[in-house]
């Protein structure tokens, strides 16, 4: 059940009437949103709830018996247990296939690849999320940053549909105190809720998927037949889809809890206008980010201990991000990078000459989205052999235009614009809105809706990162 | 220890929700809500019938969906008739011309011709 659908419609203006309709009974509303959430998730594939269900559940024994331990070594042994427990199923999911295929391919020459098994392991849409969920809860009850949780706060945080298969990652810290009390709404609230949900539905429906389509797909589905010219503007549209696709799918969780009464944080701030990849980390899928740096990067050792391990710590941490997206080589790569940049980022901030003077912004800009695009390829493609082969005939030197239309032009030219429009624009819109009648803003936005939906291709492709 | 971990994620980044405050937020939010709701719902209900028939015909025959397939069928056909699906017909006429615009002889849905 996809977001921009009828079904989901539906299904959510059910869930709204339903769950307001209770009231200030809050065991009961979430109990409702609980079974709605379930209900959203088996749409997919029913069995991986009884998965949902299990995880919540040993997590919640894990932080009840964690509390209770008045032994700081029993204390880390069951939070190494939990970590290691919610790994295994993200290991087993996500990994177990890849790493089989490699040692297969490892032990082939010895003659013993063939009595490997062959694993083909189904992947529960958004185990990396809600795993990485359950952990951030499992640390932050052991270090004493949040209370243990109810089982049905617990199970209602893992399993809450806005956020369920695709983030943003919303930490326990944040949802789990608005789950305790009884939610209250405003027409500020319900006014940048339906802005962003808007927002979202443009640009999945109109710019991710046209591009997708006429440029993206055609251009990365054989790349050899293609001029570079076909592949730059094909990598610089998958530059623009990527954002439009995941940055609306955040948008419109976050507006649809805004409007069941709970707010989520934002997980995406402009990216391509960051002048560094560190820069570009603070505003590109934020909660992703900043959980590998609370969860990863900081227990690793930070910055803390020298310079070389502050390289290290990057490098394995963005490695590490990048084998979190997904079983394969591309994914490797791409984390490589983004950590072989940022540990050169910050070689140069501790090295740089004192007189040299520095690059205008705009150059930091113009760099640094190159770097990333650079990095959606391998993102993007089949393999990494696909990728070296878009980057070798990237540098071919033929310009013909073959694929660039004047309108994919136009929707990666509006993709990258709307990096440049004033912070806050959506808060001061909405703060315009809500003062009107509730009719007017219910005709307008039924005719913007009405607009998106004619220029929406037939179906909608499902979002990229349900695949993670 | 860091702010996000300390006090999650909205107190460090925010959330784009949240507006500043003002006197009207709390004028009876909830109807107004439910009533921008409602209004965009049969607004869309009059105006894109035909995606309401278009999504039903995809869905599986079954007891609950085959008693409603008729009257879907009808309220599209009752609405297309009095020329409803006119707006939308429009604005997607006028997106396939953009669609179909070209520089020169650009094609891309077929193969490239680098090689």
């Amino acid at each position: 059940m996809l977001f921009p659908t009828l079904s989901f419609g539906l299904f959510f203006l059910v869930v709204y009437c339903v769950t307001w309709s209770l009231g200030r009974s809050n065991e009961w509303r979430k109990i409702a949103l609980l079974l709605a959430s379930w209900f959203f998730y088996g749409a997919w594939d029913a069995r991986f709830v009884a998965l949902l269900f299990v995880s919540a559940f040993v997590n919640w024994a894990l932080a009840q018996a964690i509390v209770r331990s008045d032994d700081g070594r029993r204390g880390r042994m069951l939070v190494t247990l939990g970590v290691a427990a919610n790994l295994g199923v993200l290991g087993y999911f996500k990994y177990a296939g890849f790493f089989l295929e490699q040692l297969a391919a490892l032990l082939t020459p010895l003659g013993f690849g063939r009595d490997l098994p062959l694993l083909q392991v189904v992947l529960p849409v958004g185990v990396s999320f809600f795993t990485f969920q359950a952990i951030s809860y499992l640390v932050d009850v052991h270090r004493r940053r949040v209370p243990a949780a109810s089982l049905l706060d617990l199970t209602l945080l893992m399993s809450f549909f806005p956020h369920l298969v695709a983030g943003p990652i919303v930490r326990g810290a944040d949802l789990l105190p608005q789950f305790r009390r009884v939610p209250r709404i405003d027409r500020g609230v319900v006014a940048a809720a339906l802005l962003l949900i808007l927002w979202g539905l443009f640009k999945k429906a109109v710019i991710a998927s046209q591009l997708a389509g006429a440029l993206v797909d055609p251009a990365f589905f054989d790349p050899t037949s293609r001029s570079s010219f076909d592949l730059l503007f094909g990598a610089y549209g998958y530059a623009v889809q990527i954002y439009c696709d995941f940055s609306a799918y955040s948008d419109m969780a976050i507006g649809l809890a805004a409007l069941l009464g709970y707010t989520f944080p934002r997980n995406f701030d402009q990216p391509y206008r960051a002048a560094s990849l560190q820069d570009f980390w603070r505003r590109w899928h934020i909660s992703l980010s900043s959980w590998l740096r609370d969860y990863l990067y900081i227990p690793l050792g930070g910055s803390r201990k020298g310079p070389v391990r502050t390289y290290l710590n990057l490098f394995l941490t963005m490695l590490l991000g990048g084998l979190w997206h997904g079983a394969s080589w591309s994914f490797v790569i791409w984390g490589a990078l983004h950590g072989g940049w940022l540990a050169i980022e910050r070689f140069w901030s501790r090295h740089r000459p004192a007189g040299l003077p520095r690059a205008p912004r705009c150059m930091g800009i113009l760099l640094t989205f190159h770097i990333v695009v650079l990095g959606w390829i391998f993102f993007r493609a089949q393999g990494e052999g696909e990728a070296f082969a878009y980057l070798g005939q990237l540098f071919a030197g033929d310009w013909r235009n073959t694929l660039v239309t004047p309108l994919s032009l136009a929707l990666v030219a509006l993709g990258l614009a709307i990096h440049a429009v004033p912070v806050g624009i959506l808060q001061a819109t909405a703060a315009r809105v809500r003062h009107h009648a509730a009719p007017v803003i219910g005709l307008s936005l039924g005719v913007l809706i009405l607009i998106v939906d004619a220029m929406r291709p037939e179906g909608v492709a499902p979002f990229i990162y349900y695949q993670f | 220890m860091t702010t996000g971990a300390e006090q999650g994620e909205i107190a460090e980044v925010g959330s784009p929700v949240l507006v500043p405050a003002d006197p009207v937020d709390g004028v009876a939010p909830w109807r107004w809500m439910t009533t921008v709701i409602a209004v965009a719902t049969l607004f869309l209900g009059v105006f894109n019938a035909h995606a309401i028939a278009a999504w039903f015909d995809e869905l599986p025959p079954s007891p609950y969906t085959e008693p409603l397939r008729a009257p879907i069928a009808a309220w599209a056909a009752t609405t297309a008739r009095l020329g409803l699906d006119a707006p939308r017909a429009a604005v997607r006429a006028r997106w396939e011309q953009a669609q179909a615009m070209r520089f020169g002889s650009e094609q891309p849905g077929e193969d490239g011709s680098a090689r």
